[in-house]
């Protein structure tokens, strides 16, 4: 029986000896990687303890669909269980489940956007009435995410909300740190002005 | 960092405008720098200050974590699908169909090889076995 033992803190291989569950530090990714690669179910649950959350939201953000999101995180986690193998140490496997997560997305992206040759180019034009027609702060910011184009909304969700050092997110999105920086600078400048008015909420409106 | 050269108000502005206020975000070398120059120059803080206000619209947009469906589904995924090292072993559909029906078709095609074409001489041999045919009932 798997033993709960949260993300990071414990090892959910623990053994019982003497009535008392002995448990080790969770080793660390690359270590999981070469066990799951050898088909280690434990050592799988303990990539998803640490790791199912992040890409869930890492792809909820890209896609805007809950739906499609937990789809997009399920099949990211059935390649690391079927294509362990393949990954190698160069690579960080955060940064592999990132890459993953992403390529996925694009392919979503693309199905819904079947008339574009580059998702790059996908920021809707929606113009800011249709996003200020939107009642809640929250969603007014969804909007104006989903509304950039993909590498700029990838870049900000995994630097912005994921908390990727520069050197990872320019792992997972194979650029420069120059490159990066100038994809980061235009979507914040975007955003920016996007919701301009929402840094001033009328008397009415709660923040 | 002690030696940490001085940054420019340029460098700062290119860093808010890219990761934003929060210093945790900002590349580990340039932290120090960066600050160093906010406490220093009021309009670096104003700068901090307004790329602050995005950050805080951002946050504002919270997605949830995994759900237990799901997150069931994913902790499933081994118990449905087999080891990685078995899973190699495995044959797609087609394949496994042919490995099938190549034993049938062998048997077809040696059966008609070594069948003799019915011309009498099986039965009276069988009837011969059973005592039912004389000598000169024979073809």
């Amino acid at each position: 029986m798997l033993i709960d033992a949260g993300p990071d803190c414990l090892w959910a291989g623990a053994t019982i000896e003497h009535h008392a569950i002995v448990t080790t530090p969770l080793p660390d990714d690359a270590e999981l990687m070469q066990r799951i690669a050898r088909g280690d179910a434990l050592a799988y649950r303990g990539m998803v303890d640490r790791h199912l959350n992040r890409i869930a939201r890492f792809a909820g953000r890209l896609l805007g669909n809950p739906t499609e999101a937990e789809d997009v995180a399920q099949e990211t986690f059935l390649r690391l269980w079927t294509q362990a193998a393949q990954w190698t140490p160069k690579a960080q496997p955060k940064t592999w489940l990132y890459r993953v997560a992403r390529n996925l997305c694009i392919d979503r992206l693309r199905k819904q956007h079947p008339t574009m040759d580059n998702v790059d180019q996908q920021a809707t034009h929606e113009g800011p009435g249709s996003l200020f027609q939107r009642k809640r702060t929250a969603q007014q910011v969804e909007g104006a995410l989903l509304a950039l184009p993909e590498r700029q909304r990838a870049a900000l969700t995994l630097v912005h909300y994921e908390g990727l050092a520069a050197t990872e997110a320019c792992a997972v999105l194979d650029l420069s740190v120059d490159a990066l920086e100038s994809l980061l600078a235009r979507g914040r400048r975007s955003l920016r002005e996007q919701l301009r008015d929402l840094a001033q909420p009328s008397d009415g409106e709660q923040p | 960092m002690k030696d940490a050269k001085p940054m420019s108000l340029a460098r700062l502005a290119e860093l808010l405008d890219a990761y934003g206020a929060e210093p945790e975000r900002w590349p580990a070398h340039e932290r120090e720098p960066a600050l160093a120059l906010i406490a220093s120059d009021p309009k670096a803080a104003e700068a901090q200050g307004q790329a602050l206000l995005l950050d805080r619209q951002l946050d504002g947009f919270d997605v949830p974590d995994a759900s237990a469906q799901l997150r069931a589904r994913v902790l499933e995924i081994p118990i449905r699908r087999a080891v990685p090292e078995r899973r190699r072993m495995w044959l797609p559909g087609w394949a496994i169909a042919a490995c099938a029906l190549v034993p049938c078709a062998l048997g077809f095609i040696s059966g008609s090889m070594t069948s003799e074409p019915d011309d009498g001489w099986n039965d009276v041999a069988q009837l011969a076995q059973l005592g039912d045919i004389s000598e000169d009932e024979w073809p």
